[in-house]
């Protein structure tokens, strides 16, 4: 045997493989059979193999889930569009009109905002083919509730969104940060769940609804020094220390049909409260923007918000 | 999937029918799966997030286009290593020697220990280092040993890393991972067989750690010698 070589790493590696055959690989086979050497050599590739797979990976973070679950609903919001487009919209917004839901976008202002920006991801990729049109009769009722909020969903979802299109997402009187604002892009989808264990009740539902609001506002503006600095999304490093951080004990983050629903209740404007609580002792959620809250049962989804009750909001008394 | 549950493929076609709520189940199904993947892949959290976001948006528009000739997972894991992929192709013509931030999936791989999650599922047998209860008592060294794998990982160019993580860390078979990176079946095995022996340099201490493993040393490296042989 003297003045012959042993095979290379990448040469055993592959007789592993079974990637060397005929007269060689019969050859490499019966060297290593008899080569203490090789024989380990081919055990220590066989460990690489088992180390790699009884290496863990981390699960999805909640906040990265979060975005994704947002970006997401932001294409069914589209999609939405898209067979509402098929089916004409001046029905939807007749219908919208006679409603009253409006959370404080017209029907043409959210239109109008439609080109203004888009959602990152979607950002990137052209429209058209790839989105099919169909029939759209069954999505006729939610397309009317998401349409006067669509545009305004694409002007305000993504993290590089203007001051203005921010200040559209949180109107006026009495605006209150969402929970959701601290976990980093201002996405329409992107709120956290309260579990405030409140009993709301029907007379006084808009006063606990706000009193709610101003309690998470208060909470969240204590902890805004903690996700502040640098970020908590935006950065690899804040995000590595920060994937349970950025969710506030005493929030949860919405499932994807919560998302869909709030989505649809809200007509696609950011919710300034979703407080998992009881209603007249009824398990529902509470959704609210600054003008309206609604009360929803836990089963609520973009197709079956099932709303209980609804009231406005006006300034305190 | 529990018992009454839709399958893979009724909720796609559920989704391409117009129902607005199934892909979003079919991402939470597989989500964490997904994620490991591409995060394995890109070697970084942000664009492994960016990664997955923009698989998803794909997946979600055009799922009309899945013929069913494959596994649902097996399109939806196409889709995510390709944006991977692309995304580290793209990362290379702005900065040729970027190989991964090591801090953030440190970080992200020393908080896991802390919660003893894992992505992947149970781990093999045998493995009590991440073992659920075993994370506090050997989370040291398994910290450790996931930080040792993560840095061996980023040396290997991606398409090659790609194959072994689909085969050795996934547990995918040759076929599978070959439909899944749009590769025949010999090429996923050359991939994994080069893989393997540029990780041996760096991942051959651990063997001897790792339980189950024995206590053989030498070899890690065998370079052509004129000792013996062929």
């Amino acid at each position: 045997m003297s003045g012959q070589r042993h095979p290379d790493t990448e040469t055993l590696a592959s007789l592993r493989a079974g990637l060397v055959g005929g007269l060689r690989g019969r050859r490499l086979a019966a060297h290593v059979a008899r080569c203490g050497r090789c024989a380990a050599a081919g055990d220590e590739l066989a460990a690489v193999s088992s180390l790699l797979a009884a290496t863990p990976t981390p699960p999805l973070p909640d906040n990265f889930e979060l975005r994704i679950t947002a970006a997401l609903a932001a294409e069914v919001t589209a999609r939405a569009l898209a067979a509402s487009s098929s089916e004409g919209t001046a029905t939807g917004l007749a219908a919208l009109s006679q409603d009253g839901a409006d959370p404080g976008i017209s029907g043409e202002h959210a239109r109008a905002r439609v080109p203004a920006e888009r959602p990152k991801a979607a950002s990137s990729r052209r429209r058209g083919p790839a989105l099919r049109f169909r029939p759209a009769m069954a999505f006729v009722p939610l397309v009317v509730c998401l349409l006067a909020g669509f545009g305004y969903l694409l002007s305000t979802i993504g993290g590089q969104s203007s001051n203005s299109s921010q200040a559209l997402s949180t109107p006026s009187a009495g605006a209150v940060p969402a929970a959701g604002e601290q976990m980093g892009p201002n996405l329409p989808g992107t709120f956290l769940v309260a579990a405030s264990g409140m009993n709301y009740l029907r007379g006084t539902l808009g006063t606990q609804v706000r009193l709610e609001m101003s309690a998470q506002y208060s909470s969240s503006s204590g902890r805004q020094s903690m996700a502040s600095s640098g970020g908590v999304t935006t950065s690899p490093s804040a995000f590595a220390g920060g994937a349970t951080r950025s969710i506030p004990s005493g929030f949860a983050a919405p499932t994807s049909a919560l998302t869909g629903c709030v989505l649809r209740v809200t007509g696609g404007v950011r919710p300034s409260l979703v407080d998992k609580a009881t209603y007249q002792g009824q398990p529902v959620y509470v959704i609210a923007v600054p003008t309206r809250a609604w009360v929803v049962g836990r089963g609520c989804s973009a197709s079956n918000p099932a709303i209980v009750t609804s009231v406005a909001l006006t300034a305190a008394r | 999937m529990a018992e009454g549950e839709p399958s893979d493929a009724e909720l796609l076609r559920r989704h391409v029918a117009g129902d607005l709520e199934a892909f979003g189940m079919l991402f939470s199904r597989h989500k964490d799966r997904l994620w490991a993947v591409a995060l394995r892949t890109v070697c970084d959290p942000e664009d492994a997030a960016d990664a997955l976001q923009e698989a998803m948006i794909s997946a979600f528009r055009r799922a009309a286009d899945f013929r069913g000739d494959s596994a649902v997972t097996t399109w939806l894991h196409r889709i995510v290593v390709n944006a991977s992929l692309d995304r580290l192709r793209r990362r290379q013509t702005r900065s040729v020697s970027w190989s991964g931030d090591p801090d953030a999936l440190d970080a992200l791989a020393a908080q896991a220990a802390r919660g003893g999650a894992s992505a992947t599922g149970p781990p093999p047998s045998g493995v009590a280092a991440h073992a659920p209860g075993a994370a506090s008592l050997d989370s040291a060294e398994a910290v450790e040993t996931r930080l040792d794998v993560d840095a061996a990982l980023r040396t290997l160019p991606p398409e090659q890393r790609a194959a072994l993580v689909l085969v050795d860390m996934f547990g995918y078979s040759v076929a599978d991972a070959a439909e899944i990176l749009g590769v025949s079946p010999g090429t996923v095995k050359s991939r994994c067989a080069r893989g393997r022996s540029r990780l041996l340099p760096y991942l051959s201490h651990l063997r001897t750690n790792s339980p189950g493993g024995g206590n053989r040393s030498g070899a890690a490296s065998v370079s052509s010698e004129q000792e013996g042989g062929v």
